[in-house]
């Protein structure tokens, strides 16, 4: 009989929820999903959504803005896994999720992100741009 | 030296911004594979020129050895060089060479992934639309990559060699 192990994608999205990301320093996204999958040769991947809310300028989402929190999320899926599943780490907005590997999950997990993440981001950007007012992400439908 | 790799670059640069405003997803996907693919001839011409060697009358044997690298295989490579325990084969090179304290190597490795599979991405998917922070993203990728073989190669030239040997002979070691 043969023995499947499921990933605990759930135990890994701990790892990197925006609370760890805004402990790093990091300007944190709305929320984070992993989702387990296979990537384009056929391995088996994580894809590590980074999802930060539409008005998220293009300017936010600049590579040099978001290098270290990419690599800093990416690696530390990597080693929570045993360097064994390559977690490929995208940064969307919420309205750019259609089309992505692990859609239909990305939606059901955008209906469950909670008050609380939502409450977090807006409270880690009031600190971090103390000149603008806070303006919270908008609800999720 | 004309490379074609760096002309790929510019021309990924200048599809990204196209048009100012309102980008056509066409423009935005092109590009995206453009830089995946200046990367993958870019270290094709460095792995070539470092182990054929860069004397002119080499440039057919260094065309030649182009040939044998492989987009997954190269993908395989970049996989086992961020790894703190590669596989047997390579463990040796890992304690003389420190190769998990080289953040370029990490770099160079971790964007090819990244690239590799934007660009199939932007090559095949087409139930998903891509936005231009996504191909500048791209680019830079591409970018940073670049100045990371050229630090790599500069200050750990054994290490560059390895990885330049890995990716060309992936095919047959592999599997080893």
């Amino acid at each position: 009989m043969t023995t499947v192990v499921i990933p605990d994608t759930k135990g890994l999205a701990e790892l990197v929820q925006p609370s760890q990301l805004a402990e790093q320093g990091f300007t944190a996204p709305r929320r984070v999903s992993v989702i387990f999958g296979v990537d384009h040769t056929g391995e088996e991947a994580y894809h590590v959504y980074l999802v930060f809310p539409d008005q998220t300028p293009d300017s936010a989402l600049a590579w040099n803005n978001v290098k270290d929190m990419v690599r800093w999320v990416q690696e530390r899926i990597w080693k929570a896994d045993g360097e064994q599943r390559w977690p490929y780490v995208r940064i969307k907005r919420e309205s750019e999720i259609a089309g992505e590997p692990g859609e239909s999950q990305l939606r059901r997990d955008r209906l469950v992100a909670s008050p609380t993440v939502i409450q977090s981001h807006a409270q880690v950007n009031r600190h971090k741009n103390p000149g603008r007012s806070a303006r919270p992400p908008s609800e999720p439908s | 030296m004309a490379k074609l790799s760096l002309d790929l670059l510019v021309q990924a640069r200048m599809l990204a911004w196209r048009e100012p405003r309102r980008p056509k997803d066409a423009n935005l996907r092109r590009s995206v594979s453009a830089s995946y693919y200046a990367l993958f001839h870019f270290l094709i011409e460095e792995c070539t020129l470092l182990t054929i060697g860069t004397a002119h009358n080499r440039v057919r044997l260094r065309q030649f050895a182009g040939r044998a690298f492989v987009h997954g295989k190269m993908k395989a490579v970049c996989e086992e060089f961020v790894k703190t325990t590669p596989r047997d084969l390579l463990e040796p090179f890992w304690q003389s060479l420190h190769v998990p304290s080289i953040p370029d190597v990490r770099i160079l490795a971790e964007n090819f992934i990244a690239l590799q599979q934007q660009r199939h991405a932007a090559d095949y998917n087409l139930s998903r639309r891509f936005k231009r922070h996504e191909a500048n993203r791209a680019v830079d990728l591409a970018q940073e990559a670049f100045d990371a073989w050229r630090r790599l190669k500069r200050r750990h030239t054994e290490l560059a060699l390895l990885f330049a040997l890995a990716l060309m002979l992936w095919p047959g070691l592999g599997g080893r």
